[in-house]
């Protein structure tokens, strides 16, 4: 029988993908819709290049909060391996702790500027910022939710995926 | 400098060198700078997203990565690899001047030098150890270091990112890196063709010439993808992001429609892969802008440009230092955060100097390019030596020569400019 953990977590990041997937189709089809309507249409849009920055900005946290996990980001990663095993486990969770706890302590200001922007909208579009915004604030709780998890229990380290 | 700066600062190297992911680490300094000088910590959030707002230039990043990942996942680089085959395989060590060859072809629709290695790098890897023709350590590094074109012939996702701090023209830049990304490539043909008399590598049975035309053909509609994208922003049709957002449709009009080579389920799936990479690439972003926030507070810039005027360098003594800092740099950091953090710091004594700032940029570009190579941090090891299967001491046993060969092009552009401003100027983007 599969353990809770074992069904919930593939379900969980199959759909975050799929989000995921679903932001970027959006980011490339706002595009694809400006250079449309300005030159088949002669009719230039403003609301697409609105809408295609505020995907991007959404592509950027959501897949920071919930689809590329710790250990895919770019970090350096000469330093930790030297030690042995159990101080290599200790560092990696000072580490962890520490960028936690940093996230953690800016999270009351992050809530704050996100409440307060929501008094302004987007020039075009019309939308609060405050929401355009606020996946901000859902990546930082998960970076805070993502270090602690990995301090209880390590990942393994994988590749770098930066786009270099 | 304060001691919230030198806090800021002990935060983001602690957590760095733990093995915290760099572009989290960057915001978490932030925050300890703002926290530290009693500021309000929603400002970390405030310069990240009114920054990335304000930055319409930075999506033709995503639309590059998705770019690419369409025509690896679309056989466009099989197809570029048979063309390259045709015309260079015939020679000795042929297969090493055709991974080449692929390169900068690639490197004209791609703007990632991971992008080229894991397509066109990998497929000419396995061509290259079929039979046993060439040891795995030597073909991947070949892959490696004709990986590291795709950034400097255009498009270029670095560029892209440089533009962005220095305000110097995305159009000019990829113009500037025409010549050094072909002279890059000449340089690793010279190593090749070196290696290839020393160690007797074979000979390729030769492609009729009466096939080319067909493989040619086959070929014809990847290769008109720089024309599209090009053409198009420096006719003033497109914006540089609205090019970039093109040549994405355009390779996946090619790997759907017309190769069928993509179904929606692969689609989903490099759609899901450009977005993972862009939350990648673009935290590092974010970490910057906090990062590049404190510096200015700190006047850190204006610091670091009257060091430099102090030394009464001269623009070429000055390229020089930053060539030899970078080359050391590059060893320990990535791309992004070298682009973002620390050239900032130096386009002030550039503009001072009297250092071109798009001359600045292709050399501190090519430079970073061969950091991709340099452990302990060379990203292009990390990933060819995990798809190859081949250990990293082994691939940079045989890169060393490549490394050579390009550093030498490296202060090639550095001590010629024009080598960069040639066709910037015919142009008319540099006067």
């Amino acid at each position: 029988m599969l353990s809770r953990k074992t069904w919930f977590v593939p379900g969980f990041r199959r759909w975050a993908d799929l989000i995921g997937s679903g932001i970027f189709a959006v980011l490339f089809l706002s595009l694809v819709v400006q250079v449309v309507r300005r030159f088949v249409f002669g009719a230039p849009a403003a609301w697409t290049e609105e809408l295609a920055t505020i995907a991007f900005v959404w592509v950027i946290f959501w897949g920071t909060a919930f689809t590329v996990p710790l250990p895919t980001h770019v970090a350096v990663d000469f330093v930790v391996p030297r030690f042995a095993p159990s101080a290599r486990r200790a560092l990696y969770a000072l580490g962890l702790a520490a960028l936690g706890g940093c996230f953690l302590w800016a999270l009351p200001g992050i809530a704050d500027y996100l409440g307060f922007m929501l008094r302004e909208r987007t020039p075009v579009l019309d939308w609060p910022y405050g929401v355009v915004y606020s996946i901000f604030l859902a990546a930082a709780v998960m970076v805070v939710l993502r270090c602690l998890a990995a301090i209880v229990r390590p990942p393994e380290r994988s590749e770098p995926s930066a786009e270099a | 400098m304060s001691g919230a700066f030198l806090l800021m600062l002990g935060v983001f190297v602690g957590i760095a060198l733990l093995r915290g992911p760099i572009g989290l680490a960057m915001i978490a300094g932030g925050i300890a700078y703002l926290g530290a000088t009693g500021q309000d910590m929603g400002l970390a959030a405030e310069q990240i997203l009114n920054s990335l707002f304000g930055s319409f230039v930075l999506i033709a990043v995503p639309m590059f990565i998705f770019a690419a990942n369409v025509m690896n996942a679309g056989s466009l680089s099989e197809r570029i690899y048979a063309l390259a085959h045709a015309l260079m395989g015939r020679f000795r060590g042929g297969l090493a001047h055709v991974n080449v060859l692929a390169s900068v072809i690639f490197s004209g629709m791609s703007g990632s030098a991971i992008a080229d290695a894991v397509g066109p790098g990998m497929v000419e890897i396995e061509m290259m150890c079929k039979d046993n023709r060439y040891s795995r350590p030597f073909a991947v590094a070949v892959s490696a270091a004709s990986a590291t074109i795709g950034p400097i012939i255009p498009p270029s996702i670095p560029m892209v990112l440089y533009a962005l701090v220095s305000g110097a023209s995305v159009g000019a830049l990829f113009l500037g890196g025409v010549v050094p990304g072909l002279l890059m490539a000449a340089s690793m043909m010279l190593v090749i063709i070196w290696i290839a008399r020393r160690r007797k590598f074979p000979v390729e049975a030769p492609v009729p010439w009466r096939d080319i035309p067909r493989i040619f053909v086959r070929t014809l509609l990847p290769l008109l993808m720089p024309a599209v994208l090009l053409g198009g922003i420096y006719s003033g049709v497109f914006t540089p992001t609205e090019a970039a957002a093109v040549a994405a449709l355009y390779a996946l009009v090619l790997a759907l429609l017309v190769y069928r080579a993509l179904d929606w389920k692969g689609l989903a799936s490099v759609l899901a892969e450009s977005a993972r990479s862009t939350a990648v690439v673009g935290i590092i972003i974010c970490g910057a802008f906090v990062f590049n926030y404190v510096l200015a507070t700190e006047q850190i810039p204006a610091h670091v440009a009257e060091w430099f005027t102090s030394l009464a360098l001269g623009p070429l003594g000055f390229l020089l230092v930053v060539n030899l800092v970078f080359l050391v740099l590059g060893c320990l950091l990535d791309t992004t955060t070298l682009l973002l953090v620390l050239v900032p710091l130096l386009l002030p004594v550039a503009r001072a100097v009297g250092v071109d700032l798009v001359h600045f940029g292709v050399v501190i570009i090519v430079n970073m390019m061969i950091g991709l190579l340099t452990p302990p941090y060379g990203v292009l090891l990390f990933v060819l030596s995990g798809l190859a299967g081949t250990p990293v001491k082994e691939i940079v046993r045989e890169l060393v020569p490549f490394i050579l060969a390009l550093i030498a092009v490296l202060f090639l552009i550095t001590f010629v400019p024009s080598l960069v401003l040639a066709l910037p100027e015919l142009a008319g983007y540099v006067r």
